[in-house]
């Protein structure tokens, strides 16, 4: 019944600005990318319009992200303090890591923490809690959490593109299976890269990098194997 | 002197516009790629550019609000933008029009969704020739959405003035400086919501009525062009 009273001015796809009319009516669910003015509903950014059972979501093309709560996210130490890092988690608050939410037993007050993280070391990590006045925390204790040691990490400019990969699980898989790499991208648009050979990951960045660029297209798992072989030319890897 | 400016055998101003004409505008935005969102806007001769950084961490931290985001504006002449040189340091007027600009932006941004940071927004007027504020917060609002910053509403403006006893539309350096009144508007025109009303010099009641119409239209005209031009970065994005 709620949805019959919506009526929508955009179609699925739509590319909207900030003030375009969207729609008349009732919205279930916040967004912050809606803005309601009576019973009018505005877009609030320059994005893509999703309508899914007929209730509108707009998919922004450029956006900060904002920590929540159990996101995974890939981070960079900022700073060692006594007893914390302060770390870099691509969003305008940084987040603390404290000593106590790593798998590290109790550290002397005396000790040097740079010895197990420092300056510059990528981490990934969990959201565990964000409030208004607090700057966010994270935590290395849980399964594939800790340091990354190994492989390479890439930031993507288009909060677009982490939106699709995230979802488009296969088109990831396509890559990882092609290429022999894995590949794990975080809520806060930064994707980390290991493979076998270090061509391997270099080839993976580029075709990431690409899809990155050119936003919007459809990307099906068929696309990727095009794709890799088009960069191993340009790029001149075998 | 009144003849120059305004010529009402012809009905036309100095430059041969007629009294409702707006000079030519242009707007592109995503010109600076060190930025997080920038714009460029002329209306005529009137050059402005604007860069938008941000949400960011605030320093100095007391500055930050514990419930949204700060605007910080600075509207800044280039010293090559006027015929003879200005100082860059910051004059009174500067100073002012920052803050008007800021007050009509904070008006647009949704700056509830970034508690503790800041939004900072440079405004560099490149070549002025009469309107630079409201260019400018034209500039600045593109400058927003291209940063991917939620906004009510773009804000777009132009100013409105009186030269030999007739309101005339986007006035130009010469009509200001030798003019009756000048009256800058900018507006959220999709929500119809004035977001900055000055006015230097003498207006009647009506004739202030009639200005506000005059710069409405104009306004709406100037929204479609804003639109336009983020709608055009988005398809470039697509193409690349």
């Amino acid at each position: 019944m709620e949805t019959q009273k919506l009526e929508l001015y955009v179609q699925n796809m739509d590319i909207v600005v900030p003030g375009d009319l969207i729609g008349e009516g009732e919205l279930e669910e916040y967004s912050p990318y809606i803005h309601v003015e009576g019973r009018k509903l505005f877009s609030t950014v320059l994005g893509i319009v999703e309508i899914k059972e007929g209730k509108p979501r707009i998919i922004p093309l450029h956006t900060t992200y904002i920590p929540q709560v159990n996101d995974l996210v890939i981070g960079i130490i900022l700073d060692v303090g006594h007893s914390y890092w302060t770390v870099d988690i691509n969003s305008p608050y940084e987040a603390q890591l404290n000593v106590s939410e790593t798998p590290l037993k109790q550290v002397i007050g005396t000790e040097n923490l740079r010895k197990f993280l420092d300056i510059g070391d990528y981490v990934l990590a969990k959201i565990i809690s964000f409030e208004r006045n607090k700057d966010p925390l994270i935590t290395l204790k849980g399964k594939d959490l800790g340091k990354l040691a190994e492989g390479k990490v890439i930031e993507f400019r288009s909060s677009r593109v982490v939106w699709s990969i995230l979802r488009r699980k296969k088109v990831i898989d396509a890559l990882e299976e092609e290429l022999g790499v894995s590949v794990l991208i975080t809520s806060n648009g930064r994707a980390w890269i290991k493979g076998v050979s270090q061509e391997a990951e270099d080839t993976a960045i580029l075709v990431l990098k690409k899809i990155d660029y050119s936003p919007f297209t459809k990307l099906t798992p068929s696309d990727i194997s095009k794709l890799i072989s088009e960069v191993k030319m340009k790029g001149g890897i075998k | 002197m009144s003849e120059l400016l305004f010529d009402p055998s012809t009905g036309l101003r100095h430059d041969g516009r007629k009294p409702d004409e707006m000079r030519p505008v242009k707007m592109s935005v995503g010109v600076l790629p060190n930025a997080q969102g920038s714009a460029l806007v002329e209306f005529g001769k009137t050059k402005v550019v604007a860069a938008v950084y941000g949400p960011r961490e605030a320093l100095p931290r007391f500055m930050t609000l514990p419930d949204r985001a700060i605007l910080r504006v600075r509207y800044h002449m280039a010293p090559f933008s006027t015929k003879e040189r200005k100082s860059p340091a910051p004059s009174r007027r500067e100073i002012e029009l920052s803050k008007v600009i800021r007050e009509a932006l904070e008006a647009a941004v949704i700056s509830e969704l970034y508690p503790k940071t800041t939004i900072d927004v440079f405004i560099e007027v490149l070549q002025a020739d009469g309107g630079t504020r409201t260019a400018g917060v034209t500039a600045a609002s593109l400058a927003l959405a291209d940063a991917g910053i939620p906004m009510r509403d773009l804000v777009a403006g132009v100013a409105v003035g009186k030269v030999g006893g007739v309101l005339v539309l986007d006035i130009d350096e010469f009509e200001d400086s030798k003019g009756e009144a000048d009256m800058p508007v900018a507006m959220m025109p999709g929500l119809d919501k004035i977001v900055l009303l000055q006015l230097n010099g003498r207006l009647t009641r009506d004739e202030f009525k009639k200005g506000i119409e005059m710069a409405r239209n104009a306004i709406k005209t100037i929204y479609v062009l804003q639109k336009q031009a983020l709608r055009e970065k988005y398809e470039k994005e697509g193409e690349a």
